[in-house]
């Protein structure tokens, strides 16, 4: 194994059990994070991409059955670990914040208290008067002008992005391995997402931290990713460098996202109207598992592609889930 | 779901099929020359004067199904009409109606019912527009409260912005969308509503021409000390079986319109 | 010479919010804008949360009362015409709106017949069913039978967009006000249903009113842009000058804070940020409201509120900078 491996996914799948039928949320996904890397996995919603992340947590519903070849996060297969350890790992040494984090802060504690309880949680025997000291520490290091008027907020009161600073601050406060992004910025302004992306890039720097951030917005990872994996229904279908899948498209799907991509930002959705008019959107119940998934959407389909196509390795770069190749 | 719809089902059934399954009246006297046990001619035995506790049960479904069914209308529709353009409108007119429907929440209801009952005369109507009018106020403010939700919804905003008049936004945008709610708390009013018709009947108050449990239940106080259990075992298993069964069927509601509480 | 539609003069909005138990405060939430819209243009206003563009929107569809101010459509005074008497009917057939949420905007009891039947039952005019049909196939729901009795549950996201957009037409308006009309949205349907908008545009002569926080989106299709910063345009003017001259500090920081879809160019250049986070509308700070986070302030800056100034042809902006002759 590679030494500065630090998570390693291999052929994870999870199946949603309802009550009629059942969903398969995340297909034979198999991906790896490096220490201090950052790793995006970009795809529409429903793409199974938090579900990914939510199993790698385990904090998937109880009618999430996962399975999977190996999780090994730090060399310990986590997918065989008992809870115990698991709630060890999770806050310690890998965290998450999500795409609205006043709904995960507890309304009617104050921020200060909800910095020191996690604070406590991973290191029972500091005072409160250190832990306050280390909020207003770790407060600074989200770049919150004020810490010590925040601490006495609560979190109706603040705005998303400061919401989001708090929920980070929380985040690294046991030093984590390895920080779970999800949509972190969706729900912000602009400019406020700048700001957060360029925390999130200071924080990875300072700490050697690992992120995998996961979002439906391609343009965001070109900041941060060194990595990006491409997910469409439940699969993989193109993992390559950040810049091989920007500059060098090859799954028909990328291709349709980094048009897309490209054309608003440059401002020529008019110009690239045929090509943009080619995507459709994702058919209801399609078939997973049997065809390409992405058949029926796909211009250029032939006969082989109604058999599942495999990840295969294309120009000794990237891999692609394409027959077509 | 199903076992309440089921339970209910058999209680309708008997309700409705009461004159094929016994030939006595429920009210008359004299079947039996007095304190019955329970035999083949009289199934649930009978009370001191002679009456037959089984026709007379049986025949108690229909009017507590009855005041049920109706009373609950009734509250439902006087609570749509108070909720609705309180939340809707909001200002003064919302204002002006909560504060009438705190004044009828914060009377004791059940006092006040039975002294209404008493000035009006207790006929069965008097007592379903009666329990109505003093049911009406929790019922309204789930209405107003989901109103206020819903008119900020943008499909409200739209249908303004094409130009639709404020009844028709009330009652065919907002109105569909307001009832799953309501139709659980009329559920749970209606086991009330059941509830507290015995609960008249037994204090004497009832439809002295209609059969009740209640009443049978104010006979059973004397007849229990004569050893006369199944005037109170009876009418009592009744009440309690349908009582409860409405209410896992308003539990069940509740489920079926929030279906993300399945497991 | 183009008519103008819509004509709006120092227009004010102010909520009256509980601060506490005795306290009040006024929310300012809109205060003191023009706008000048012309038959035919595509009037873009940006800015981001609370920044009043949304409170615009209501008040430019009526269902909010301005505090102050005038708004004339085709040189009527709006309050006029939906006060009894005016001419309500005429001016809902004529402006008509698409919102942001496509899973808020359709009544979840109707199908799309019933929700594309009632704009013509609003105004008492014949239904026949080719007409609905025909609407269906304009916003490219093809086969138009097929959606006709679905429920929005069974719609995706895209496709709920595009029977706003049809029912938003079925009254062939003049206007159309689109608040956030592809935010929820993917970025592969993001760019169809800016195709699919600029093509109706096209097609029936339509003006445009577009409210969005998505700035490179406008790209494709503004041709005037107004820029929103805490209840006031800080600049207004042709699209292709805000987008290649602005001269705003806030517009200038708002373009920088756009994620490249292209690593390369992403990371080479620093992220830029624009610090600090919008004010308070409650209490705006003194003279101009985005002096605290602008990097070109003087001394002037937090005493006097700047006022419109004129810098090129149908371009204003509200900045001190500008105004050193």
């Amino acid at each position: 194994m590679e030494n500065n491996l630090l998570l390693k996914v291999e052929e994870l799948n999870v199946e949603y059990l309802l009550t009629d039928y059942k969903v398969d949320a995340v297909k034979n996904v198999s991906f790896y994070v490096r220490k201090g890397e950052c790793v995006a996995l970009v795809g529409e919603s429903g793409s199974g991409k938090s579900t990914v992340a939510m199993a790698i947590m385990g904090l998937l519903p109880p009618y999430a059955k996962i399975s999977a070849k190996e999780i090994l996060f730090d060399g310990k297969d986590i997918l065989k670990a008992d809870e115990k350890f698991m709630s060890e790992i999770r806050g310690r040494d890998v965290t998450v914040i999500f795409q609205d984090p006043i709904s995960y802060l507890n309304p009617i504690i104050s921020v200060g208290e909800q910095i020191s309880e996690a604070l406590k949680a991973h290191n029972p025997k500091i005072s409160d008067k250190e832990a306050q000291a280390q909020a207003i520490e770790l407060l600074k290091k989200v770049r919150i002008a004020d810490p010590e008027r925040v601490l006495k907020m609560y979190p109706f009161q603040l705005s998303g992005g400061m919401a989001q600073r708090v929920f980070i601050a929380m985040a690294i406060s046991a030093n984590p391995k390895l920080l779970i992004a999800d949509e972190p910025t969706t729900a912000l302004d602009l400019t406020i997402q700048a700001q957060i992306l360029k925390l999130l890039n200071n924080l990875r720097k300072e700490y050697n931290l690992s992120i995998i951030l996961i979002t439906h917005d391609l343009s965001l990872t070109s900041y941060l990713a060194d990595r990006i994996y491409v997910m469409y229904n439940g699969q993989i279908v193109e993992e390559d460098a950040a810049e091989g899948i920007f500059t060098n498209p090859v799954h028909p799907y990328t291709k349709m996202l980094i048009t897309s991509s490209q054309a608003i930002y440059q401002g020529e959705v008019k110009k690239l109207k045929d090509k943009i008019a080619s995507l459709t959107e994702k058919e209801e119940n399609s078939k997973v598992g049997q065809r390409c998934n992405f058949l029926g959407k796909c211009k250029n389909s032939a006969q082989e592609c109604e058999k599942e196509p495999p990840l295969i390795e294309y120009d000794g770069l990237k891999k692609v889930r394409c027959w077509k190749l | 779901m199903a076992i309440s719809i089921t339970l209910l089902s058999i209680i309708v059934f008997l309700g409705l099929t009461a004159g094929v399954l016994t030939d006595k009246e429920p009210l008359r006297t004299g079947y039996a020359p007095g304190l019955t046990e329970p035999s083949s001619q009289f199934p649930m035995g009978t009370d001191q004067l002679g009456r037959d506790i089984f026709s007379w049960t049986l025949y108690g479904i229909r009017t507590a199904l009855f005041v049920g069914i109706v009373s609950t209308g009734l509250t439902v529709i006087i609570s749509i009409l108070i909720g609705l353009p309180a939340g809707y409108f909001g200002g003064k007119l919302d204002q002006l109606l909560m504060r009438v429907t705190d004044f009828f929440l914060s009377i004791p209801r059940f006092i006040l019912i039975i002294f209404a009952v008493i000035i009006f005369g207790p006929t069965l109507t008097n007592i379903i527009l009666i329990l109505s009018i003093f049911s009406w106020p929790t019922i309204a403010r789930i209405v107003r409260a989901e109103v206020l939700s819903i008119k900020e919804r943008e499909y409200v905003q739209a249908a303004k912005v094409l130009g639709s008049g404020n009844l028709d936004i009330m009652f065919n945008e907002i109105l569909p969308n307001v009832m799953p709610p309501v139709l659980v708390a009329a559920a749970l009013q209606m086991s009330d509503a059941i509830l507290v018709e015995a609960g008249l009947s037994f204090l004497g108050l009832g439809d002295p021409n209609t059969a009740s449990w209640g009443r049978i239940l104010a006979i059973a106080r004397q007849a229990i000390y004569v050893g006369g259990w199944w005037t109170l075992l009876f009418p009592s298993l009744f009440i309690t079986a349908t009582v409860l069964s409405v209410n896992l069927l308003a539990d069940g509601l509740n489920d079926l319109f929030n279906p993300k509480s399945v497991r | 010479m183009r008519q103008t539609i819509f004509s709006i003069q120092d227009l004010k909005k102010y909520y009256l919010v509980k601060t506490g138990l005795f306290k009040k405060a006024y929310i300012k939430a809109v205060d003191g804008v023009n706008f000048l819209i012309k038959e035919g243009e595509t009037y873009c206003v940006v800015g981001e949360s609370g920044s009043g563009k949304t409170t615009v929107t209501k008040m430019l569809l009526g269902l909010e009362q301005p505090t102050e101010g005038k708004i004339e459509f085709l040189g009527k005074d709006l309050t006029k015409i939906l006060s009894n008497g005016g001419n309500a009917k005429d001016f809902r057939k004529n402006v008509q709106a698409v919102f942001q949420d496509p899973f808020s905007s359709l009544n979840p009891r109707k199908t799309v017949k019933d929700i594309l039947e009632k704009p013509f039952k609003v105004h008492n005019a014949k239904i026949e069913m080719d007409t609905i049909e025909r609407l269906l196939e304009e916003v490219g729901l093809i086969p138009p039978k097929e959606f006709l009795n679905r429920y929005s549950h069974q719609l995706s996201g895209g496709q709920r967009q595009r029977v706003c957009i049809a029912r938003a037409l079925a009254l062939k308006p003049k206007v159309v006000i689109l608040d956030e009309p592809t935010a929820a949205l993917d970025v592969t349907i993001k760019a169809q249903i800016l195709n699919l908008l600029i093509d109706l545009k096209e097609k029936y002569n339509l003006t445009y009113i577009i409210i969005s926080h998505e700035l490179p989106l406008l790209k494709s299709i503004a041709d005037k842009i107004s820029v929103m910063y805490a209840g006031k345009v800080v600049e207004e003017g042709p699209a292709e000058r805000i987008f290649n001259e602005p001269k705003h500090p806030y517009t200038l920081g708002l373009l920088e804070s756009i994620p490249p879809p292209d690593p390369k160019s992403a990371k080479t250049k620093t992220l830029p940020t624009l610090e600090g986070e919008p004010p308070s509308p409650v209490n705006p700070p003194k003279g101009c409201r985005f002096h605290p986070r602008c990097q070109y302030r003087f001394d002037l800056c937090d005493k006097i509120e700047p006022d419109r100034i004129e810098i090129g042809s149908e371009h204003y902006v509200l900045c001190h900078l500008f105004n050193r002759k």
